[in-house]
This record gives C-alpha cells, structure tokens and sequence, in this order.
C-alpha cells in the first residue's frame, strides 16, 4: 500500500516537471461505466473481479458489481518519451470505491519499432486485459469471468518490452515483461481476505491482419497465497505424517504458476466473432484451472445484438485421502477452489453517438455440481450438489470521453 | 391479413439484412500531390488509418468530420462498423498505443494540403481537391 502513493506523488511530479518544461503535450481522458445487475438467486451473490458481495443474497439488484470511473493522463515530452498515469474508481476487496493507480508509466519509444515501459501496467494475458475496464471498447457489459478471472493479479509492477514488426501478411505485437504485486484478495464466504505475492515474466504475440486479430501468450509467476484459515488447516495436517505430505502439495508458497492464453477476434461485414481460451496450473490446493469463452454479435447500424457461451472447469482431485482426519476442511478448502460452471449470455448493445453506449445483457448462469461457480456468500439453503440455473440481468452505459 | 403482414416484415428485414452488409466504397484516399506517399494498398491504409503496424512514411493521417463519409469508409476499408472502429480507438487509448487522427473536414482540405504535404486523408469519390492526389481507389480495389 506504501507503494501507490509514492508512485502518484512521483509520477504527478513527473507530469508537473514535463509540463514546466513546455514542450509537453498534455492529453487528458477517461471512461466509465454507470450499470445494475439483478440476479435471480436468493442463496447466493454473483460476484465478479474479487469483489466481496453482489447482486442476489445480499440484495436484489446491485450498482457497484460493473459501475466504475476511470481518468487517464498522457504527458508527452518530445517525440520519445510519455508518462501515463490511469486512475479507477470501481468497488474494491473491501466494498469501498477508493481511486487507485492502475497505470502509471514512463514509455520510451525507442523507434518507430521498439518501445519500453515502466512502472505499474496493466496486465497483458487476453484481448482485452489491458483495457477491461473501458467497457466501452468491449462488445459485453463484462468480460466473460471464465476467462478474465482466471488470473487474479490485474495490475503490477515492472518493466515491459513492446517490438512490432511484420510476419508475412500480419503486423506482429511482441510484449515481454517482469512484473511482481502484492494485494490482498477477498475469501469467498468470509469477511477476510487473502495476501497474494506473486511475481514472474511473460511473453505476449499479437498479429493483426485487416479485421483478424490472434493473440497467444504464457506467463510464469511464482505466487505466494496467504490466509489464516489455510495456514491453521496445513499447520493441523503437519501433524501426521500422510497430512505433512498433503500441506507440502496444498500449500502455494513461491509456487510456480503456469499461464497460457489463446485468443482470437475477427470482424467484418457486420459481423463480430470472438474466441479466448486459457489455462493457468498452480502448484497448490487452487490446481489447474481452464476457462473459455465464444461471442458472437452482428451489427446493424447503431445496433448490435450478441450470443456468448463460457465454460470454466477445474482439474484435480476434489478430496484427498491423505487429509485422514482432517478430510472435511481439506474438501471444503477444494471445493472453495472450484469455479466450474458455465453461461449463456445474450446481449444487445447501442451506440449513443461517438462516445457512448448502452447494453442490455441477460445471462444463464448455471454452477456445476459441487462447485462454487461464479457464486459467493451461499446461504444455508445453497445446494452445492445440485445447483439451480440463475439469471443475470446487467444494464448498462458506458461511456468514454 | 396477418400472414401477409408477416411475409412484408420479414421481406424488408431481408432487404435492410442484405444492405446492411454493402460496403460503400466510393472513397479515395487522398494526399498531397507533391507528399511523400505516391500509393497505399488497402492493407498499407488500413494500417495507418487505424494505428496498426506503424507510421514509416511520416505522414499525418486525418479522419474526416463528416460522419457519413466515416461511415462509408471505415466500411469500405475494413468492413467494420463507425462503432467497432471507435472501440478499436478506446482501447488503443487507454492502452498507450495511439490516438485516433485528428478530424478535418471537407472544405478545410485544400489549404491543408497546401500547408502540410505530409497529409493523408479520404475524400468521396470524384472530388479531388486541387492540388491532391488519389494514393487509393477504395471503389477500384473493390471491383478488382
């Protein structure tokens, strides 16, 4: 926490000097997203991007799951070098609305080719991650969770490496970086939150080609996941030989994590196709988890109505029978882990103008047996062996300007 | 009665389905005729016009102010939508990547031109302005 105020004083600093020094160029610019969901089940919240509560048990409709403010300043100073500093207001961990620095960085544009970055980014695993929350520039009043919530850590700190140039037909984007973070993440079903250390590289290829974009990635981070309720469980497990054994492999402490993102986005003649898959692995109790999703929209004029279909899916065991007497907790820490489900999203969306745009989305969430889905806060009356089918009502305006 | 009705509704949805997907592609894209850019293919334009794949004639891209010919061209040039090519601009933004061009409209091009030969901009077809050159024929490219 120390670190985010230190970065706005330097890099405000930073835009005051550039500006001192006349020959910066200021541009100023922001996005936001005014909407409400409403959720049909009364046992549990929708929740999305870490938030701690959400429409559904907690209260009917919801305003803060998708509603945010986003300002960004671009200095900058002659041809070649820029600083960038994005802020966002959006519900946090702690259900507060606290502006917080997702971007704040020094761009050097080496050549027309090769640039460099550094400082707080943004990260880069799918299409859109670098801009999720300009909802403006997404055809979804959300982006799909199966997918976007896979990797927890949404921005951090470190250097990147940006090369373009061409493979055949294509405009290829080279991103490689280092980045680390350190934040906290809500549990779910729990007023506490979990500390996350992680830290590691990644190497991003995206071709473009008319209206036909790729993009293919993997990341490599060690990830430290620290919450009480786990360090009490392995510490009991520690206490018989088959549990220790157990703790070793549950326990993500400077764990590797493997990350691997495919995406693919087409437009033209009206018509909008998108595709993303990815695949984290984790050495620890949160496993190998795999996401995907498939959109469809079709534009008509101002208009454009869309079908999406997600699916997230869990691999590794859901119970341990080296837990011995401890088996309840280590199952209940496993299944707490399971996000696997998926929905059916139908969309249509309208463009007010230049710079702004209402969505209305209607999404079937259906959770798999035994697994929390995209569910959290679930109520005594919960059934985790059979769950109902839900529904997702989000409208929505987003709006850059 | 009602089935007729129905068969007329369905029928103009067709038609306004079908038209929906022509491109209009009567636009040139335009420059100085003394600018460093003698001819751009559709890839080239494409690429300068939505911020992709660099700038290495040095020129000075504009959109248009008129929101029709916008419409006409991004759609002639890429087959995508006003609004798809403002979303592409929102992310290019708020990722560092670029802004969109800065707008000029119609009747400001002449002098432009004459002031910056470095401009690159589109036009409808048929109303070159003096002292400019076609770099590409959307409406040609289309038929071949």
């Amino acid at each position: 926490m120390k670190k985010t105020p230190r970065m706005l004083v330097s890099a405000l600093c930073l835009a005051g000097f550039a500006q001192a020094a006349a020959a910066v160029d200021v541009h100023w610019a922001g996005f936001a997203t005014a909407a409400v969901a409403c959720f049909s089940g009364d046992d549990a919240d929708y929740v999305a991007y870490g938030q701690p509560d959400g429409p559904g048990r907690s209260r009917r409709c919801d305003a803060g799951i998708d509603s945010l403010l986003g300002v960004q300043l671009d200095a900058e100073v002659g041809d070649r070098l820029s600083l960038a500093l994005q802020m966002v207001a959006d519900q946090d961990e702690d259900g507060h609305y606290d502006p917080r620095i997702e971007v704040a960085q020094l761009r050097w544009r080496v050549d027309d080719r090769v640039s460099l970055r550094l400082g707080r980014m943004p990260a880069p695993a799918f299409l859109f991650s670098e801009t999720r929350q300009v909802r403006f520039a997404q055809p979804w009043v959300r982006p799909p969770q199966s997918v976007y919530g896979l990797v927890p850590v949404h921005a951090s700190d470190g250097v990147e490496l940006i090369v373009n140039n061409a493979i055949g037909g294509w405009h290829a984007e080279w991103q490689l970086g280092w980045s680390e973070k350190t934040f906290e993440a809500p549990l779910p079903n729990s007023s506490r939150t979990a500390s996350i250390d992680s830290r590691g590289g990644f190497l991003y290829l995206t071709l473009d080609s008319g209206g036909t974009r790729f993009k293919l990635g993997y990341g490599y981070n060690e990830t430290t996941l620290r919450n009480r309720n786990v360090t009490q469980l392995l510490g009991g497990l520690r206490t018989f030989s088959s549990g220790a054994q157990l703790a070793d492999d549950l326990e993500v402490e400077d764990s590797p994590m493997h990350s691997f993102a495919l995406g693919a986005q087409h437009e033209s003649a009206g018509w909008l196709l998108l595709a993303e898959a990815g695949y984290i692995s984790v050495d620890g109790y949160p496993r190998d988890q795999f996401g995907a999703y498939v959109t469809v929209g079709r534009h008509f004029g101002a208009w454009m109505p869309y079908l999406s279909f997600e699916q997230r899916k869990t691999y590794g065991d859901d119970t341990d029978p080296r837990a011995g007497p401890l088996r309840a907790q280590v199952d209940t820490l496993l299944a707490a882990t399971r996000y696997d489900g998926h929905t059916v999203s139908a969309g249509l969306s309208r463009a007010l103008g230049d710079s702004a745009m209402v969505k209305l989305q209607i999404d079937r969430v259906q959770p798999d047996n035994d697994s929390w889905g995209q569910l959290s806060n679930h109520g005594p009356g919960y059934r985790f062996d059979d769950p109902q089918e839900e529904w997702l009502a989000t409208l929505s305006l987003d709006f850059v300007f | 009665m009602p089935d007729r009705s129905i068969a007329r509704i369905c029928g103009h949805f067709v038609v306004w389905l079908l038209l929906s997907t022509t491109a209009l592609a009567d636009v040139w894209v335009v420059g100085a005729a003394d600018g460093p850019v003698q001819q751009l293919d559709r890839g080239e334009a494409a690429g300068l016009f939505l911020g992709v794949g660099g700038n290495p004639w040095g020129v000075s891209v504009r959109d248009s102010s008129d929101r029709a010919l916008y419409a006409s061209f991004y759609r002639a040039l890429t087959e995508r939508s006003p609004a798809s090519i403002r979303a592409h601009w929102a992310q290019r933004v708020f990722s560092g990547r670029g802004r969109p061009p800065a707008k000029i409209a119609l009747h400001e091009l002449e002098d432009a031109l004459r002031a910056d030969p470095s401009l690159i901009t589109y036009v409808p077809a048929g109303k070159l302005p003096p002292g400019a050159r076609i770099v590409l024929d959307l409406a040609e490219e289309d038929r071949q």
